[in-house]
């Protein structure tokens, strides 16, 4: 049997939105997919494991959380990098999103160095933008961010908000998915919510999987939970 | 002349609306259009000082217990209704008790106070002292990261003139009252490490990374807490406390409106008393409180967010035997379901409200059987009592558990000034 390997990074430090909910999406539905499946968890000051992950997750946390998890995480950069060179995707939500960019513009006028994995660069901004969102390609769930995002060249975001029912979140451009990183802004948690996300992000590290029909359930009742918030978005 | 005609407004107003059942913030919110100064011209008057309490959780419960033992030691006091804690709630609570001159003739306030509002009101009428319960994750549509609650709540604590007791076992309470120890007699209520082992998650304190470890001068500890029974120790003095609930946050409420209690009252203070006026109160709107309802006990356990539904889900003895699930727009990002242990709930028979397939995936995920999805909550208030069974469990956020208190007939929206 394959084995599928998940790295939860900081899962007590950066769980500001359930993000428990996308290693489960991700173990569950690899599981399903008849892979044998080890989760494991390292917290600020543990060390890495020693053997490679298939799949690193970073969630979101407060803004002290992100601060205290980065120092960490510089310390760690040169593993992850040497990881990601041999076949490790990652998938990076909120403010994690933050931390495996090229950095983050503070209020304070400082900068936050990120780990360089994706193209884009973060700023905060004075407000959030909240609200439930449908994106394009059916992805659902809820932004809760006062980040701005400046990308460089590529298209690499995930999707751009077609409703809300925040205006200012109209035309919202989320997220980068290149194949190696997955990153968003979404909660709900994003891969429960959106499981073809998670089967995107599973496929990336086995290309061939077929999909059972024991996901059908789960699959049903996530497309429900996204056509109601598509049906309130739309009025 | 403004005063008197907010009264008379406001209270024929409140009088209409209880009539109906509801609408008990707008008699308030007239009043204070027709006399913005209603709160000072109310509240400003009272003898032995006006107390806040705040924080993410337990703000109901403890304002309750607080009340509740200043009573018994023979003090009459004032306080708003659960949930009654924005300014507009506070002024519809002052018109049930002010007399048509707008005075009032209580000994003292006790005012639960919103997080964010609490300042509002501290500007128009500042608390001579402020008993802070926690800090936890809440409401994160409207307040984004519990560091702006602390933000919130440090900005009342500069509005407070002489007191601050906070859960000194949250790193969040416990640093924000610390940066006002040069200003405020400052206290903390401890949780021993035994009485913190008898909930599987603890207090469930928001992470704090700025604390620096020093601790408050005590108020009190809470020794220990099993079921309905608390231990709370006040200048190493131990003495027992039956719970109106069992759970740690109960305990923890009750040791910090003991302790806030014996601040207030100074060399009046009796611990038996306190003790005695704990036990007698009945559990507060969604905290463990049973509705009985033809002839079925219906248990309301309220997931207001995910601190107060673990909380309620680690006081859980054994697995509910029928369980409803019920969530609407009052909670527009259930996200942090994810990262509940739902420990206990072994299955669910009924989900509803617009959220019902949100938390169908969550249990799908998990493998926990959901029942009937039945998105109204009429329809499924209606299956979930034709279910067989007489003890039943409704899991419900906060606008949930108050439509369905109406629908049972318990009108009491308001209350608290007996």
């Amino acid at each position: 049997m394959a084995e599928l390997s998940i790295l939860h990074l900081y899962p007590e430090t950066l769980k500001l939105n359930g993000e428990r909910g996308n290693t489960t999406a991700l173990k569950i539905r690899a599981e399903q997919f008849g892979l044998k499946v080890r989760v494991a968890q390292v917290e600020v000051g543990q060390d890495l494991p020693a053997k490679r992950p298939h799949i690193v997750v970073l969630g979101s946390g407060t803004l002290s959380a992100t601060l205290h998890a980065a120092t960490d995480l510089q310390s760690k950069g040169d593993q992850l990098h040497r990881w990601l060179v041999a076949g490790t995707k990652v998938l990076a939500v909120g403010s994690g999103f933050d931390l495996i960019s090229q950095g983050l513009n503070l209020a304070n006028g400082g900068f936050l160095q990120g780990l360089g994995l994706t193209n884009t660069t973060h700023s905060i901004e004075p407000t959030y933008l909240v609200g439930e969102v449908e994106l394009t390609n059916g992805i659902a769930g809820f932004i809760n961010s006062n980040r701005s995002i400046s990308r460089g060249s590529g298209a690499f975001q995930v999707g751009v908000v077609q409703a809300s029912d925040s205006k200012e979140l109209i035309g919202y451009i989320d997220g980068y998915s290149d194949g190696r990183v997955l990153a968003s802004n979404v909660q709900g948690p994003l891969l429960p919510m959106n499981p073809k996300l998670a089967d995107l992000l599973l496929s990336w590290v086995y290309p061939k999987l077929t999909k059972p029909t024991s996901l059908r359930t789960i699959d049903c009742l996530a497309s429900k939970a996204r056509k109601a918030i598509s049906v309130r978005v739309r009025g | 002349m403004l005063t008197p005609l907010a009264v008379l407004v406001g209270k024929a107003l409140r009088f209409v609306l209880r009539l109906r059942g509801g609408g008990s913030a707008v008699p308030g919110r007239i009043a204070l259009l027709i006399q913005p100064k209603f709160l000072q011209k109310t509240l400003g008057r009272m003898a032995s000082g006006i107390y806040f309490v705040s924080g993410s959780n337990g703000k109901s419960t403890t304002t309750a217990m607080l009340v509740k033992v200043l009573r018994d030691h023979g003090l009459r006091v004032l306080t708003n209704p659960a949930g009654g804690n924005l300014p507009q709630g506070l002024a519809s609570a002052l018109l049930a008790d002010v007399d048509w001159l707008g005075k009032l003739s209580h000994d003292v306030a006790i005012l639960e106070v919103d997080e964010a509002y609490g300042k509002l009101i501290a500007a128009k009428v500042a608390p001579n002292g402020l008993l802070l319960t926690n800090i936890q994750l809440d409401q994160l549509n409207r307040f984004h990261s519990p560091e702006e609650v602390f933000d919130y709540l440090d900005e009342l604590a500069k509005l407070t003139t002489d007191l601050i007791v906070v859960n000194g076992s949250d790193a969040n309470t416990e640093r924000l009252a610390m940066g006002h120890s040069d200003r405020l007699k400052t206290l903390g209520v401890y949780i021993s490490p035994k009485a913190m082992k008898s909930a599987a998650h603890g207090i469930l304190a928001a992470p704090d990374f700025q604390n620096d470890g020093s601790n408050l001068d005590e108020a009190a500890t809470l020794v220990d807490a099993k079921g309905l029974k608390a231990t709370v120790s006040i200048a190493g003095k131990p003495f027992p406390v039956m719970l109106p609930s069992p759970g740690l946050h109960y305990a923890v409420d009750a040791a910090l409106a003991i302790a806030f209690a014996g601040q207030i009252l100074g060399p009046k203070f009796l611990p038996d008393v306190s003790a005695k006026a704990i036990s007698g109160l009945p559990a507060v709107y969604g905290r463990g409180e049973v509705i009985e309802y033809q002839g079925q006990k219906l248990e309301i356990i309220m997931m207001k967010n995910l601190p107060s539904l673990q909380a309620n889900l680690d006081a859980l003895v054994t697995s509910p035997k029928c369980v409803w699930i019920s969530v609407d727009e009052g909670t527009p990002d259930p996200s942090w379901i994810y990262d509940i242990d739902l420990g206990k709930i072994d299955h669910v028979d009924v989900i509803s409200g617009t959220k019902t397939y949100q938390w169908a995936t969550r249990l799908a995920y998990e493998d926990i059987g959901y029942g009937k999805l039945i998105e109204s909550e009429s329809a499924a208030l209606e299956y979930f009592l034709s279910l067989p069974g007489a003890e039943k469990t409704a899991i419900v956020n906060y606008e949930q558990m108050m439509w369905l208190r109406k629908k049972l007939g318990l009108l009491d929206l308001e209350g608290g000034n007996g």
